[in-house]
């Protein structure tokens, strides 16, 4: 369980987000809808450990996390721009996980085989990030994710920028998979259809505050 | 500023702390007397050098912008198949070792000339192809010619449309080029030694007259001082005037044409002219590396490792020739001076480039630090450095290794200067990710900054690597006979009588030849591999 209180975020001198709550329950899924430059982002960066919290908690299973570094709290970001490693293959993008603690090649690779079979990428191990179409992507950078088996994942604005018959097929393709790991999902976008197709419940950022 | 931020760039201002900074403090406070001030700067001669110094680098720019532009004119507005060779070959003089380019001018014009202004001007010319080219160019690429259309539409007249719209977003560029290649000039020494011969003294190669041949180290730091203002004023000069263009139209998009019809005529024509020109010098000095007098012989080439070669030859009393162990232990300590430059600079700009991109704004001060090595000519370091490191413990000036110290200093700005635009383009959110994913602090570093930066790390160590190779000024200063880099070993030998000396010179500056191109080569091509990343492992 994901449980953000009181959570105060500040970029510079400016106050990004301002006494927010979320509460969200082991395996369900819910979407925050607002416009852009609401904070959104900010506020999934700030769960994440990418950005410092200037007051307020998060816990995720009753332990408090607001404190602990990115690379140890267990959360996983599917970024908006998917953000893979231009350096690596797909495969390595995948269980680049795995490599940070050290496991095999072998294992890597089979391991990212796995993934990429699961998000229908089956046999795309070897390409380059660059020869990848925007849905592969986005596939890719979700297999990513999901490979690292975190406890809560984090969807910033997903599906943004591809064609409608790609959006569509992937939605529900996130949703079967989503469904399948009971995989705990807090979901920020600004297309409220989408968060209804994908989350089990939406809300506004700006309810998420107290003032 | 956190600590934490500066950390990494402590060793490197360490490094520049001991070597550079306290070198130029010993030397200002302990060689200069208030004395030496007034009696160098009221000696006619210092005037009449410090003249000669200005107008010769002016000279040489002006020679060097008739050269280049041209080439940078059809190179900067066409696309034509090749473009890329082109420009690497016509930018090949800037990272030969100056000494070669002088012996490569010696080789070419006739005897009259080896001695003589034209021949300081054209070596200068020809180093200082690539920065036009390098500057201006992709300025030229980068600016819309529908802005000149415009412009005419509106009733402006050619003059009038050159000077609103054409000079205002070119000047920048041209200023910058043009203070570089005056910069380089005007502290040249090499070529001015090699090919100006006794008579022309510029302020560099008068330093180290007087430091060595006179002794007198007072004067030759107060004309160091005098060095530094002039390149000062020219660098703030330069300045001034970039700011003033930020008037200047911004950067559109690309507008190449194809070259075709009359234009690429007149394009086969420049390219052609300027590549070479480029060329003659080098074919001229491969062809005499193969001639002792006016014979043509190996001998030169088999002296390298043959030292019954020297007495064999008869038109060089063996006297005059130097032997196989002198030419190949050059080599070997040239080679192993630029590997150990390179990655100690290597090593300390990764560091100092770090803390600069990760400071931002805030971070000018210290890029602005790390240039100070290209305000101190190298004959002035090497200076200060002999009379710093002289006794006891720390005296090291007899060491194959300080050389490379010394490289590896004047090496450190270029190294930065790589290293930082590129860094600044590796985007933070990649960091993110693999944070998010797991990884370290010290893994990200590993994994997202080196990696993404390996083409600009084997690009800076290339160009440090380049840079010793052919450092001229610091090494003659530094070097102990016997254990003589490339560059000093070839003046050396172009200093002395005798033919088969000559070619020795000839066959030596063909090896560094060889070896400043295939370190290039290898740095672009390392750059290119990276454009198809592979698999990629620590398993």
């Amino acid at each position: 369980m994901l449980d953000v209180v009181d959570l105060t975020v500040r970029r510079g001198a400016q106050v990004v987000v301002r006494r927010a709550d979320l509460l969200v329950k082991h395996g369900e899924r819910v979407a925050v809808h607002g416009p852009s430059g609401c904070g959104k982002t900010t506020l999934l960066h700030a769960i994440a450990g990418l950005l410092a919290v200037y007051t307020g908690q998060i816990l995720l299973d009753g332990v408090d996390i607001t404190a602990t570094a990115a690379n140890r709290r267990g959360i996983g970001v599917v970024f908006q721009d998917d953000q893979l490693f231009p350096h690596f293959d797909v495969a390595e993008n995948v269980a680049y996980s795995l490599r940070v603690q050290g496991v095999a090649r072998r294992e890597r690779r089979r391991h990212a085989d796995d993934w990429l079979e699961r998000v229908g990428l089956g046999g795309f191990a070897q390409r380059t990030i660059n020869s990848l179409s925007g849905g592969e992507a986005k596939r890719v950078a979700l297999a990513r994710t999901l490979a690292a088996s975190p406890r809560v994942v984090l969807l910033d604005e997903p599906l943004t920028g591809l064609d409608a018959s790609l959006h569509d097929r992937l939605l529900i393709d996130l949703r079967l998979l989503f469904d399948q790991l009971q995989t705990t999902v807090v979901l920020v976008t600004h297309d409220r259809d989408e968060g209804a197709a994908l989350a089990h419940r939406a809300t506004e950022f700006s309810a998420l505050l107290r003032e | 500023m956190s600590n934490r931020s500066l950390r990494a760039a402590i060793p490197a201002l360490v490094w520049l702390a001991i070597f550079l900074l306290l070198p130029v403090v010993v030397l200002l406070t302990a060689q200069v007397e208030a004395s030496d001030v007034s009696r160098v700067l009221t000696r006619q001669s210092t005037w009449r050098i410090a003249w000669f110094s200005l107008w010769q680098a002016l000279a040489s720019v002006i020679a060097t912008f008739a050269l280049a532009l041209p080439l940078t004119w059809f190179i900067g507005r066409h696309q034509f198949r090749g473009r890329g060779v082109v420009r690497a070959f016509a930018s090949v003089g800037f990272f030969l070792p100056s000494v070669v380019v002088a012996a490569g001018f010696i080789a070419l014009l006739p005897t009259r000339l080896h001695v003589s202004l034209a021949a300081m001007i054209a070596a200068h010319a020809y180093f200082n192809i690539a920065v036009v080219l390098r500057v201006i160019a992709p300025r030229l690429e980068t600016f819309d010619i529908g802005l000149l259309a415009a412009a005419r539409t509106l009733g402006a007249g050619a003059l009038r449309t050159f000077t609103s719209v054409a000079w205002p977003a070119m000047r920048t560029a041209v200023v910058s080029a043009a203070g570089v290649v005056f910069i380089y000039c005007f502290t040249s020494y090499a070529v001015v030694r090699t090919l100006g011969g006794v008579t022309r003294n510029t302020i560099e190669s008068d330093i180290a007259v007087r430091a060595y041949a006179i002794g007198d180290l007072g004067g030759a730091v107060v004309l160091s001082l005098v060095q530094v203002v002039v390149i000062a004023t020219v660098v703030l000069l330069g300045r001034a005037l970039a700011r003033d263009a930020a008037t200047a139209p911004r950067r559109t998009t690309l507008t190449l044409t194809a070259a075709a019809g009359v234009r690429a005529i007149v394009g086969a024509v420049i390219i052609v002219v300027t590549l070479t020109l480029v060329a003659a010098p080098l074919i001229a000095l491969a062809m005499s590396s193969f001639q002792v007098g006016d014979t043509w012989s190996f001998a030169g080439w088999r002296s390298l490792v043959d030292n019954g070669a020297v007495a064999a030859t008869p038109e060089s009393a063996p006297a005059d020739a130097t032997s196989a162990f002198a030419l190949v232990d050059s080599l070997v300590t040239s080679g192993r001076t630029a590997v150990l430059a390179a990655i100690v600079a290597l090593v300390l700009a990764t560091g100092l480039a770090r803390t600069v991109v990760r400071l931002g704004t805030r971070g000018r001060w210290l890029d602005a630090v790390s240039m100070v090595p290209l305000i101190v000519s190298p004959v002035t370091l090497g200076l200060g450095l002999v009379v710093t490191f002289d006794s006891g413990w720390y005296d090291w000036r007899g060491t194959w290794w300080f050389v490379a110290v010394v490289h590896s200093v004047v090496g450190l700005p270029l190294a930065v200067r790589v290293l930082v635009p590129v860094w600044r383009n590796v985007a933070p959110s990649l960091r993110d990710a693999a944070a998010v994913l797991g990884a370290t602090p010290r893994q990200r570093f590993i994994d997202i900054d080196l990696r993404l930066l390996r083409p600009a790390l084997v690009a800076a160590a290339g160009l440090v690597a380049a840079v010793s190779l052919g450092e001229f000024g610091a090494a003659s200063m530094l070097s102990r006979s016997g254990a003589e880099t490339l560059p000093v070993m070839i003046a050396r030998l172009l200093g002395r009588t005798g033919d088969l000396v000559r070619t020795q010179a000839f066959v030596l500056a063909t090896v560094l030849v060889v070896a400043c191109v295939s370190a290039l080569l290898l740095v672009e091509s390392g750059a290119r591999n990276h454009s198809h990343p592979r698999d990629n492992t620590h398993a």
